[in-house]
């Protein structure tokens, strides 16, 4: 079975966030709330650099873990994907997610939230897939309909690539090694050092 | 004629207006790709010192440091505009799931299980509380009408604080498999909302019984001997109005409380507090201090009930048997019974 994985190559994205307003056209979701999101380190500087960052769906994924409800499921791809019904809002998820993914609707004073959001992988959730209340509830099913994510579709550098993990990682490898002036980027010379064999 | 003349003449303009565009235009195509010599150059001496640096082992590669400060949560900057979007990993996420799915979740049940096991063991060695027997009727006023409500005001919501929590942490594994899925997230949602809101009415309770009751709860030399000697195991040793046990409880009270009350707080207004860190802090001292709490009110309940039989009253009436200050209260008993049977007497033949 294929285990879907997103990768952000931080050499090709230029931080047009063209992929967190294709989120949130495929997925209409709420002000606010944002399924993905693009971040730059050393903004302004030399070097600076911007990954976009959504879900990662985990493997051993700290969100389910810690959810009061045990909402959660990981679908045969490998994405995480949770139940809006039996979600009580309570953040901990949040809390525990390393990239800091679920969001909430509402930010108000006695910890109402509202239900959880979060990025889908464009697959949808516990519902009949394409139906009306899976789209109100988790946005678009794309890939019930064989397409990819909609923010790596759009990526118009190609810099956000998603789909199986060993094509993903099969494509990034190729890129890195051909890259031209870059010869430090792969092979046994930057892992282990030159002089060590 | 002159149209013969001229013609020769515009057409050596044309011609050379033509050549002057087309060098124009090789120029034009050819300038820009001095760059690429340029960059090939830059690129060749670049090579050359990588390769230099390679060998020396001394360079640090530009992309793997960005991914380290991703690693260690360095601060960037993002469009989008919501709590901790501007950093990309933060790992203290899988440190608070980790402590609250390892050790949170494997102690703090034993805790509880021990602490019930020992209330049924001290029960069982010392065969229960003093049976009192018959009463006289005599008794001793012992609590006003504004210590009592304020006792069952804090206790109720005690109780309902800790079975709402203790849904949240433990019923995963408790009650879905009894509830179901659906049933149990029913109940978590009731849990999450009564805890939320019952919690700022049980700290105004703690607060107001910290302050109410602190002054009979000064520790004495009585107390150390009643404590020292195993009053606390059933042994009945003179204690006055109230023993070392009921102090350190109120010690627990206080102390508790406040961690409880303010992580408790701190967690209920995200807009002005909540942040990641200090949540999961937060969260896991919250429900450590709390369950631990509830853990030391087992010993105060079985006191109150078996342990000591007609304590009870005190919180219920307001007054208890002269037999009963008798056994567990020597020293406030030998202090006040004549004057307050005395006034006792004329209540209750005046009313
Ligand atoms: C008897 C006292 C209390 C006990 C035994 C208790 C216990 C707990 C427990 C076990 C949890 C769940 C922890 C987890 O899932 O890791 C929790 C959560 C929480 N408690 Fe308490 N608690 C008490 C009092 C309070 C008070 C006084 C407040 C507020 C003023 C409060 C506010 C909260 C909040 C905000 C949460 C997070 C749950 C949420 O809102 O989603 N608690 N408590
Ligand atoms: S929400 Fe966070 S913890 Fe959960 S699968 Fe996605 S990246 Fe992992
Ligand atoms: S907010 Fe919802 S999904 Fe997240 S941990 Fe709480 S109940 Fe689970």
């Amino acid at each position: 079975m294929a285990r879907m994985k997103f990768l952000c190559d931080a050499d090709r994205c230029i931080e047009c966030n063209g992929c967190v307003t294709a989120c949130k056209n495929a997925n209409e979701v709420p002000w606010g709330v944002n399924r993905r999101r693009v971040v730059t380190l050393n903004d302004g500087e030399p070097g600076e650099k911007s990954i976009s960052v959504a879900c990662m769906h985990c493997d051993d994924a700290p969100c389910a873990a810690v959810c009061p409800t045990d909402c959660f499921y990981t679908t045969t791809d490998g994405i995480v994907l949770h139940d809006k019904d039996l979600c009580i809002g309570c953040g901990y998820c949040f809390f525990a997610c390393p990239f800091g993914v679920p969001q909430f609707p509402e930010q108000r004073a006695f910890g109402s939230r509202g239900r959880m959001d979060k990025c889908t992988f464009c697959a949808g959730g516990p519902e009949e897939p394409g139906s009306q209340a899976e789209f109100e509830k988790y946005g678009a099913n794309l890939i019930a309909e064989g397409m990819l994510p909609a923010c790596a579709e759009m990526c118009a550098t190609k810099a956000l690539l998603a789909g199986d993990g060993d094509l993903v990682a099969e494509i990034f490898h190729h890129r890195s090694t051909s890259r031209d002036g870059r010869p430090q980027t792969w092979g046994w010379a930057t892992a282990y050092g030159a002089g060590l064999s | 004629m002159k149209n013969q003349l001229k013609q020769p003449k515009t057409r050596n303009a044309l011609r050379r207006i033509g050549w002057l565009t087309a060098l124009v235009v090789v120029f034009a195509m050819a300038v820009p790709l001095t760059g690429y010599v340029y960059v090939a150059v830059a690129q060749d001496d670049e090579r050359a010192q990588q390769s230099q640096q390679n060998q020396a082992w001394s360079g640090t590669n530009p992309r793997s440091e960005v991914w380290r400060q991703a690693r260690q949560s360095y601060e960037g900057v993002s469009a989008v505009d919501s709590p901790a979007a501007n950093v990309l990993i933060s790992s203290s996420g899988e440190t608070f799931r980790q402590v609250r799915m390892g050790p949170v979740s494997t102690y703090l049940p034993w805790f509880l299980a021990f602490m019930l096991a020992a209330m049924a063991m001290l029960h069982v060695f010392t065969g229960g509380g003093h049976k009192l027997g018959k009463l006289s009727g005599k008794r001793l006023p012992a609590w006003s009408l504004f210590d009592r409500v304020l006792h069952w005001y804090v206790a109720v919501l005690f109780l309902v604080l800790a079975v709402t929590g203790l849904s949240l942490l433990f019923g995963r594994a408790v009650l879905i498999p009894v509830m179901g899925p659906e049933g149990f997230a029913a109940w978590a949602r009731a849990s999450k909302f009564i805890h939320d809101w019952a919690g700022p009415f049980f700290v105004v309770g703690v607060l107001v019984m910290s302050v109410a009751w602190l002054h009979h709860n000064k520790p004495t030399k009585v107390d150390l001997h009643w404590l020292l000697k195993g009053g606390a195991f059933g042994k009945h040793l003179p204690a006055g109005r109230y023993n070392g046990g009921q102090k350190i409880w109120f010690l627990v009270n206080v102390a508790a409380g406040l961690i409880v009350c303010i992580t408790g707080v701190l967690m209920l207004l995200p807009n002005i507090f909540e942040n990641r860190e200090l949540f999961q802090i937060n969260l896991i001292v919250h429900g450590i201090v709390g369950i631990a709490w509830l853990g030391v009110s087992f010993a105060h309940i079985y006191m109150a009930t078996l342990g000591a039989p007609g304590s009870v009253d005190i919180t219920t009436k307001g007054h208890v048997s002269s037999e009963w200050a008798k056994v567990h209260r020597s020293l406030w008993y030998e202090e006040v019974k004549d004057q307050e049977f005395q006034a006792e007497q004329k209540k209750s033949t005046a009313s």
